[in-house]
């Protein structure tokens, strides 16, 4: 402590400690807080030397693409191998919810347009939002269909237990579509929030069917039987993709893009059951 | 009073025989009806263990506790009557009143326990608290009694029950001071002339002197003195029985006539001289603290000649007391260690300090010895 | 540091609490109450009666409520008795008392959705008490209200137990010793001594539980599946509100706010803290 003739003196029972611990914390909390969110620190793309494609890639995928996207990452990967792609699955409606809250992504994948619509409305894509497959719903049921479920009509069958999809999200909505269409009224047990734990309840059996897409009753293979609609199953729902306004890897986010588009990944779509053009 | 017909009232005699960690408790003890007998002893001579034992919430073999023909227990015979049964009443050092009820609430919830309707229990607990004086508390909660109040409560808790047997486990020794003497006042009110055998647990001397008739003094699990309160602080047999009184006492070597009273001979050869001899009990010289008068010399001076059989002696402790303040001297011949009183205002007092040579003179007539 | 003292105007002792203190607790309180106050702020005022008083949130609300309730219920018909196993559960041996512990308190620890998923393989169509229990009786647990009311009693339950156990554990017991002297039998005791001054304890308990119920979310969909004015809950129609209608999810979440303070509110101060009656 400097003591002179004039600067009054530092009262003795101040701790010096306490304005450096403050410091240390505020410094800690800062350096936390920026690891955790990545504000502005997201690498974007690299070039190599060589000029390569590199960067991460985050994509939001409908549940339904998962089989797809992961075989497509997988090509992807092996093609550029300075990239790396990160996907999240989830029900579409969640994931444009998702996009919309501030979700760092590069490319938003959804299982109808409406969805694709809300984060279009929200002025977050890049472009136009492209439509690069449809699918079908097809009945769920147990391997060996023990209930004996033929066709739409006897889901409204009185004691068997169905499993819709909620009306919030795609699967449902179409779901709705089919069935009006059918003029089939259904009084489901259960209205699940994604196709997936509709499915999977089935798989658990503890519903006796489920109005899912077509891929997912492949995707699943022994694990359930599927029961197609035939004429009554005709409305589809458009998968949709688009890059993603302050897309953090654009270039190798668009290059994937291509890749879903192209003929190589239409194959994989259609292997998988959807409908392709 | 809970005045009943004598026909209620019990004797109680009990063996109690209780192994506990460090020594085994083994009293035998009779209370007429309406006798106050206290046991005194020091903190773990297992006086409580009697109490419970007569409860019935601790038992060993050998025990047998009865009340009037009615057998309570009988332990090797197999036989325990629970303590819910027994229509014994406790009074505990910390009152134990149930916290969410009343004063009044408390004192019925025994009619209730046992079957009395809810308006006549409360009828006849407020009669019961009005005779103690308690009436304007019987909507009170614990929580806003005072500890002697709480106490007076817990006994009109007691004893509304008509309890054959009446057991009081240091039932002042929770209180301050001054709520300790008015409470014992309101105790022995509330004891008098009613026809419960009791039993009341101390480590007091005053309790024993205001509230019993007789009193039992318990050393490690045993019975070392009995007799009534005064009796036995004026002659205690064990030197614990005498720091009660503040007194001494020795046991000695020999104890022969000696012109027209009797000489006692401690171990180390010191002499002391006595008027008194008790009637019975263990070989003992009993100096009260009054009987010994403290001689300082005034240095370099001479001792003031006050007669044959003054007894040499250090001072190894000064320890005041209330009114006066108490002196330890160890004898130099034979090492004893005995207690004499000094007042405050005496001069002698004022100069002794612990390793000061002493001289002590004792009162033959105050001495008693056997 | 020990907390400094001054007084105030009246002469009554203030404690202060030190800086270094003082900024983390501003800092946990801001973290708790700043999400409650941005939901009210987003809330959709203008629409708020007519989305609140629409069917689906009425119904969502019936659901919630009386599942909550029956849920509290059969947690204090179960929970209450549990809670005096486990005091117990003292004379027991070291590891059966630890592992009769750590059983009770496991719903506190497991993630809700692994508890629906243990409900379900439990009692599901093909569970393990379920399959016989159909073959047996026809009934089948899943998407029912029962089954609602399970999946919350699983993880409100430990929070009645354990309140329930903390009380019984702070009953004086020379009470009883005092009661038995008097001429009570063991039922009598229980009634008139015990059970009242554990009474704030079990409320504690029982409040706690039905707050806890009425928040439940993954046990309840997993296992009880969701469908409107069945089994769909408050929080399961702001799950699913939240995707396509966030203003609805948002006026949902204030139903839920407004009634998980109000039964918060009832908690007394010191039903929270554990202090007994007469302690």
């Amino acid at each position: 402590m400097r003591v002179t003739g004039t600067v009054p003196r530092r009262s003795r029972t101040r701790p010096p400690r306490l304005p450096r611990a403050l410091l240390g914390l505020g410094l800690v909390t800062a350096l936390a807080l920026v690891g955790c969110t990545g504000a502005g620190g997201a690498p974007g793309d690299r070039s190599s030397p060589a000029g390569a494609l590199t960067g991460d890639v985050t994509v939001l995928a409908a549940a339904s693409l998962t089989g797809t996207v992961a075989e497509l990452v997988e090509a992807f990967e092996a093609e550029h191998p300075g990239t790396s792609v990160t996907v999240s699955s989830g029900g579409s409606s969640a994931l444009a919810q998702q996009v919309v809250a501030g979700a760092p992504a590069d490319l938003f994948l959804s299982a109808s347009s409406a969805t694709m619509a809300v984060v279009d409305d929200a002025d977050l894509v890049d472009g136009e939002p492209v439509t690069f497959a449809r699918n079908r719903l097809e009945i769920a049921v147990a391997p060996g269909d023990p209930e004996g479920v033929g066709d739409l009509a006897d889901l409204a069958r009185d004691g068997l237990a169905v499993a819709l999809c909620a009306e919030q999200v795609p699967c449902g909505a179409l779901a709705r579509t089919v069935l009006d269409d059918a003029g089939v009224a259904v009084t489901p047990v259960t209205l699940e929030p994604d196709v997936t734990s509709a499915l999977t309840k089935v798989r658990l059996g503890e519903v006796d069917a489920a109005l899912v897409y077509a891929t997912d009753v492949r995707a699943a293979g022994d694990a359930v039987a599927g029961v197609p609609l035939g004429d009554e199953g005709t409305a589809t729902t458009d998968y949709q993709a688009a890059l993603l306004a302050d897309a953090p890897s654009p270039a190798a986010a668009r290059a994937f893009l291509d890749l879903l588009l192209s003929r190589e990944g239409r194959q994989v779509l259609a292997d998988a059951g959807f409908v392709v053009d | 009073m809970s005045g009943v017909g004598s026909a209620d009232a019990l004797g109680l005699e009990a063996r109690v025989r209780v192994p506990r960690t460090a020594f085994e408790v083994v009293a035998d003890l009779a209370v007429g009806p309406g006798e106050v007998l206290c046991l005194l002893g020091a903190n773990g001579a297992g006086k409580s263990t009697v109490l419970a034992a007569l409860a019935g919430l601790v038992a060993g073999p050998g025990t047998r506790v009865q009340l009037g023909d009615d057998l309570l227990d009988d332990v090797d015979a197999g036989r325990h009557v629970a303590p819910q049964d027994r229509r014994v009443g406790l009074v505990f050092q910390d009152h134990r009143l149930f916290p969410h009820l009343t004063a009044l609430e408390n004192v019925a919830f025994g009619l209730r326990a046992t079957g009395t309707p809810r308006q006549e229990a409360h009828r006849t607990a407020a009669e019961e608290l009005a005779r103690a004086g308690l009436a304007d508390l019987r909507d009170r909660r614990p929580s806003g009694l005072s500890g002697g109040q709480a106490q007076r409560v817990a006994l009109a808790r007691a004893l509304v029950v008509r309890p054959r047997l009446l057991l009081l486990d240091e039932p002042l020794a929770a209180l301050d001071a001054e709520a300790r003497v008015a409470t014992r006042a309101a105790l022995r009110q509330a004891l008098a002339g009613q026809p419960t055998p009791t039993v009341l647990v101390s480590h007091d001397p005053a309790d024993a002197v205001a509230l019993a008739d007789r009193v039992l003094v318990l050393d490690r699990g045993r019975v070392v003195q009995g007799g009534p309160p005064g009796a036995v602080l004026a002659d205690p047999w064990s030197p614990y029985v005498a720091s009660l009184t503040g007194g001494t006492v020795w046991r000695p070597e020999r104890v022969d006539p000696d012109a027209g009273g009797w000489v006692a001979t401690l171990a180390g050869g010191a002499r002391v001289r006595s008027a008194r001899r008790a009637p019975a009990g263990p070989p003992r010289v009993v100096v009260p603290a009054s009987a010994a008068r403290l001689l300082v010399a005034e240095p370099p001076g001479p001792w003031p000649v006050v007669g044959p059989g003054a007894l040499e002696g250090d001072v190894v402790g000064l320890e005041p007391r209330v009114a006066r303040l108490a002196v330890s001297v160890r004898l130099r011949r034979g090492g004893h260690v005995l207690t004499a009183e000094v007042g405050w205002g005496d001069e002698v007092a004022a100069q002794l300090r612990t390793g000061d040579a002493v001289r002590v003179r004792l009162d033959p007539d105050q001495v008693t010895v056997r | 540091m020990p907390a400094s003292s001054s007084t105030d105007r009246r002469g009554r002792r203030r404690a202060r609490l030190p800086l270094l203190a003082l900024v983390p607790a501003l800092v946990g309180l801001a973290l708790l109450v700043l999400p409650a106050v941005a939901l009210l702020a987003r809330a959709p005022w203008s629409t708020l009666g007519e989305r609140l008083a629409s069917e689906a949130v009425l119904d969502a609300l019936r659901v919630s409520v009386t599942s909550a309730v029956l849920a509290t219920a059969v947690s204090l018909l179960l929970g209450v008795p549990l809670a005096w196993l486990l005091t117990v559960a003292d004379a027991w041996a070291r590891p059966w008392r630890r592992l009769l512990r750590a059983v009770v308190t496991v719903p506190l620890v497991l993630p809700p959705v692994v508890g629906g998923l243990a409900l379900l393989y439990l009692l599901g169509r093909t569970g393990l008490l379920g399959r016989p229990l159909e073959a047996l009786t026809g009934v089948t647990v899943p998407f029912t209200l029962g089954a609602v009311v399970l999946a919350q009693t699983f993880v409100a339950m430990p929070f009645l137990v354990l309140s329930v156990e903390g009380a019984l554990r702070g009953v004086d017991p020379g009470l009883q010793v005092a009661a038995a002297t008097l001429g009570a039998s063991r039922g009598t005791t229980f009634r008139r001594v015990t059970l009242p001054l554990v009474a704030p304890g079990v409320a504690a308990g029982a409040v706690l539980c039905f707050a806890r119920a009425l928040g439940e979310f993954g046990a309840t969909i997993t296992f009880a599946g969701t469908f409107p004015g069945r089994t769909q809950t408050l929080p399961t129609s702001v799950y699913l509100a939240q995707q396509s209608d966030p203003e609805s999810a948002v006026a949902i979440s204030l139903v839920l706010l407004a009634v998980g303070v109000g039964v918060l509110l009832l908690l007394r101060d010191r039903w929270l803290t554990g202090a007994a009656v007469g302690r």
